[in-house]
């Protein structure tokens, strides 16, 4: 149990990071939601599968 | 030291550095044929100095699980193929754009998902899903006004497409290390999975930043033009059965991840391949279609090279010069696991598999001597994590026909300008990765 919360922690912590330097490389704010929110989701989803 | 044993890594370094330059044609001799030959060469110098090598200790390196899971991940991929499940993810991205994500929450995504799906080899995602990162990628730049963001989306897309092999369950590269080390399949696919994340995030910035590859300039000029609506408008329908394949695919692996049957992936993926035939009446020759050979090959190749390379005693040799190298430069034992690790991307070819199957031995040995030297019983797992993902992923900054060339090709970008970035993405996402199983161990 502590792993898959480690697990779902970590993902979702370097999704949003990797949502933020995208919106950043992407000529947008780095705080732009689309893309954190899509980090957030592609942490969820990696981990989750 | 055996002489012999020192001979073989100095030839099998050589041809994998002369195909690399090319010295060998490789349209003439591809990599993976150069190294059949190598392993025969290696053999006739054997019998002829008086140490034959058996057929038997050139076959016994060849491992069959990650052979069948890979042509079970195929098989699969085929039937995702024929019955439109990616076209259905193309159309739910579309329908992304319209939620709170907008266009660049989609590009996250998209960028993405080649490892949200793990497909056995990198190419099936990024040929079926190409169309989709140009479509975001023109639309951003036409949007911005910069042909450069098209670039940023494309190769972010294509190293993260490239690196998804790594962590694949349906017999990507990481069951190789899983099965030689002997740890439980999948174990080391969490950590990649996120190492994957930075990759693509830190090769989408260092192209932003520093590399700046802009694309050709009929294709910047046709970016800038207003043809995406027509791009748009032709847009096919997807077949409720490419729905239904799409997430019965998606919640079968999640299923096989969570509840760890104790029954074979490929006995699961081809339950998967039965059921999505059956909905979807694919055929088997769309399941065949499937099959890529350049994967399995270069893995055969590597395998038997790697036989070859054990027989003549070179993984003793590669395991005393690393440890003369740790015990003599400041590099320490650390050092040269990490020049180790990122040997795949300093010598990308165009399939992983090719330094990973002939490598593995050599690398798990090493990790072991690491693990002795250092106390830490952590570090061959950290070691081999690093690797396969190295590997994994090096097939996308490859010169030789990587998938880099994916990318360069549909931009109108000179041969192998993708290369540095993605390098740059991949040796921090290794390191990330290895970061990840050290301090936490398996996720």
């Amino acid at each position: 149990m502590t792993g898959t919360i480690e697990l779902y922690a970590i993902s979702m912590g370097v999704g949003l990071l990797a949502g933020a330097v995208i919106n950043f490389s992407l000529g947008y704010k780095f705080y732009d939601k689309g893309g954190l929110i899509g980090g957030l989701l592609v942490g969820f989803l990696m981990a989750t599968l | 030291m055996e002489l012999f044993g020192i001979f073989g890594l100095l030839v099998f370094f050589g041809v994998i550095i002369a195909s690399l330059k090319e010295w060998i044609p490789q349209d003439v001799l591809p990599v993976q044929s150069a190294l059949i030959l190598t392993t025969l060469f290696l053999v006739i110098i054997a019998a002829l100095f008086g140490s034959p090598v058996s057929l038997k200790e050139l076959s016994a390196n060849i491992f069959i699980h990650p052979i069948t899971a890979l042509l079970a991940g195929f098989l699969v991929a085929g039937a995702l193929e024929a019955a439109g499940a990616f076209k259905a993810a193309m159309d739910i991205l579309n329908r992304l754009t319209k939620t709170p994500l907008g266009l660049t929450g989609t590009v996250v995504v998209l960028v993405n998902m080649p490892t949200i799906f793990t497909m056995p080899c990198g190419r099936i995602l990024a040929a079926a899903l190409i169309p989709a990162a140009l479509l975001f990628g023109y639309q951003l730049a036409r949007i911005r006004k910069t042909p450069l963001l098209a670039s940023i989306v494309v190769f972010g897309f294509i190293v993260n497409a490239a690196a998804s092999c790594g962590p694949s369950p349906l017999g990507g590269i990481g069951t190789i290390g899983e099965g030689m080390g002997g740890y439980d399949i999948g174990s080391f696919a969490n950590a990649q999975q996120i190492g994957i994340i930075v990759i693509t995030a830190v090769a989408m910035f260092s192209i932003s930043m520093i590399y700046r590859i802009l694309p050709g300039e009929t294709i910047a000029a046709e970016i800038l033009e207003d043809d995406i609506k027509k791009k748009n408008s032709n847009k096919e329908e997807v077949p409720m059965a490419g729905y239904f394949s799409f997430f019965f695919f998606l919640i079968g692996i999640a299923t096989v991840f969570i509840t760890k049957p104790p029954i074979p992936i490929q006995t699961i993926l081809m339950f998967f391949v039965l059921v999505i035939m059956l909905v979807s009446r694919v055929s088997i020759q769309d399941l065949i279609g499937g099959v890529i050979l350049h994967p399995i090959m270069a893995m055969i190749s590597g395998f038997i090279m790697a036989g070859a390379l054990i027989s003549i005693g070179s993984f003793e040799a590669l395991i005393e010069i690393l440890t003369i190298l740790a015990d003599s430069t400041p590099l320490g034992f650390i050092g040269v696991a990490v020049i180790l690790a990122n040997i795949p991307s300093i010598l990308p070819m165009p399939c992983g598999r090719i330094l990973a199957a002939a490598l593995m031995p050599g690398v798990l040995l090493f990790g072991t001597k690491v693990s002795e030297v250092t106390g830490n019983n952590w570090a061959t797992p950290i070691l081999l994590t690093g690797f396969i993902l190295n590997a994994a992923a090096s097939c996308g900054p490859s010169p030789l026909g990587g998938i880099g060339g994916i990318g360069e090709g549909n931009l109108g970008t000179a041969r192998g300008i993708s290369g540095k970035p993605q390098q740059v993405g991949i040796m921090m996402g290794t390191g990330v990765a290895v970061l990840i199983i050290g301090l936490i161990g398996f996720i």
